[in-house]
């Protein structure tokens, strides 16, 4: 009766022990998976494809260079039809977005559809291209 | 009567009231480098404590408030970006408004969008800054499910913004010369101390069929059109236009011409704009493109056909005295020009009546 009350315990103990890690770490990991996709943004991203109602479309020959660089003290270089153009940006978490401003005042809002080490996909929020999802690739 | 009466004022003003719904708004931590504050509390001084009336996922308009009250559900969004620790700073946030609102803004477009009106406060009571917010998103026409989930997305996403431009606030505060630093000059992205903005409501969207009847010198017609429009208070507003027109010649100038009679059917294509005078009360401006078919009967009584293309301007005024369905007028003069045999330029006035729903 004895030891099944001391095995009783060690369970329960090690159910305890094992419930607390896991809360822990699931408290812990979510910043850390927010710390690394805001990581994620501060890089250079080349634009590879654009994809309209699911079809993939090839980036014209005057955008063949083009890329985006956020930098962690939020500035911008971005490169559109061989045009370069600077800027600052700001990282918006909940709503999903970076909105940029140029030297010239112009403003541009671009919700982060998907984000990984690799690929970046935008989807800008300017009337004609709204539906246009803007996949960008990063060389690892 | 007197009780008739009473239950009569509460029969109708039961029949006006929304259903409510409520949400809450979901914890994603956000990342604010070496924060100097924390809120202590949050003060709800809004006039109107719920946040809007919005089309639910079944387009049914409901009365939107926060599950647990506004300043129970702000203080746990901003306590997960702000947490308290001993070396910040007590600040007191006071939310002045927050609306969530909805509206089709364009033919196949409908607009989310949140406005929040937040001050912030040290422990002594000295006002330190005020921010406001509109957070804005555009979806197809038909995304009712889509708009109504993503609301309390667009909530967090304005009070994201509004804590991020107080804490701008206190770096370019202390930091006078941004060039002496290594700061990066971020005030374009958030508005200066003294830039504050009015809360000014989402424009309605008007949808108007009118018939108009059109006079001039030599024809008589009348068009009938479709028109629709966002609603502003100060912008330029350019409506969404399609019509239909007939007019016929008056028989003296048509016979004058060599013809017995002359009929002409065009689309008009175009560009008309409304600038809002008071409410209910537009200037309409307008400049179009005319195309479409003129049909001849000479004195023979020989039939014959004629392309018309033109091009034509009016000017007018539009009174609209019920927002949400009713009656609407309107009066104007027009000219006209045209690939016309007979007439090829013309000046004339129009009468407008229709409906707005």
């Amino acid at each position: 009766m004895k030891i099944r009350s001391e095995s009783l315990r060690t369970s329960i103990r090690a159910i305890i022990l094992t419930s607390l890690l896991s809360i822990i770490m699931s408290v812990g990991s979510k910043p850390k998976d927010h710390q690394s996709k805001t990581n994620m943004l501060f890089n250079m991203w080349h634009l590879n494809t654009y994809i309209i109602d699911g079809e993939s479309h090839l980036p014209s020959k005057k955008e063949k260079d083009d890329y985006i660089l956020f930098e962690e003290d939020m500035t911008f270089t971005s490169k559109s039809e061989g045009k370069v153009e600077e800027g600052t940006f700001l990282l918006n978490t909940n709503g999903g977005y970076v909105f940029m401003i140029n030297k010239k005042g112009e403003k541009i809002k671009a919700y982060i559809n998907s984000i990984s080490e690799s690929s970046l996909v935008l989807l800008y929020d300017i009337d004609e291209i709204r539906d246009v999802e803007v996949h960008y690739n990063r060389p690892i | 009567m007197k009780k008739t009466i009473h239950i009569l004022v509460a029969f109708f003003s039961c029949t006006i009231c929304f259903s409510q719904t409520t949400i809450d708004l979901k914890i994603v931590p956000f990342e604010i480098e070496n924060p100097s504050f924390y809120i202590k509390k949050v003060v709800d001084n809004r006039q109107e404590k719920h946040l809007g009336v919005i089309a639910n996922n079944f387009n049914k308009k409901v009365q939107l408030r926060f599950e647990n009250g506004a300043t129970t559900t702000i203080k746990r969004f901003v306590d997960s970006a702000l947490p308290e620790t001993s070396d910040r700073l007590a600040i007191t946030l006071s939310l002045k408004n927050l609306k969530v609102e909805e509206a089709q803004t364009s033919i196949d477009k409908r607009t989310a969008r949140v406005y929040v009106e937040l001050y912030f406060y040290a422990e002594n009571g000295d006002e330190l800054y005020k921010v406001t917010r509109y957070e804005d998103q555009v979806f197809p026409e038909s995304d009712i499910t889509e708009i109504y989930e993503t609301h309390e997305q667009r909530i967090r996403a304005a009070l994201e913004y509004c804590l991020r431009s107080f804490i701008n606030f206190q770096k370019t505060s202390s930091t006078h010369d941004l060039t002496k630093g290594n700061m990066v000059d971020t005030t374009a992205l958030y508005p200066e101390k003294g830039a504050f903005e009015n809360y000014v409501p989402l424009g309605k969207w008007f949808n108007m069929l009118t018939i108009k009847r059109m006079t001039d010198k030599y024809n008589e017609g009348w068009n009938i059109s479709y028109t629709g429009f966002s609603d502003h208070e100060t912008d330029f507003i350019i409506p969404f236009v399609i019509g239909f027109s007939q007019s016929r010649a008056k028989s003296n100038i048509v016979q004058e011409r060599g013809y017995n009679s002359v009929d002409s059917y065009s689309l008009g294509f175009g560009f008309n704009g409304f600038i809002k005078i008071t409410p209910g009360l537009y200037v309409d401006l307008g400049i179009n493109v005319p195309i479409g078919m003129e049909l001849l009967r000479n004195l023979e009584n020989k039939k014959s056909s004629n392309f018309l293309i033109g091009l034509s301007a009016n000017q007018g005024i539009k009174i609209i005295p019920w927002k949400d369905s009713g009656i609407v007028f309107g009066a104007g003069v027009f000219q006209r020009w045209q690939t016309s045999k007979v007439i090829n330029r013309n000046f004339g006035f129009a009468l407008e009546l229709g409906i707005n729903f």
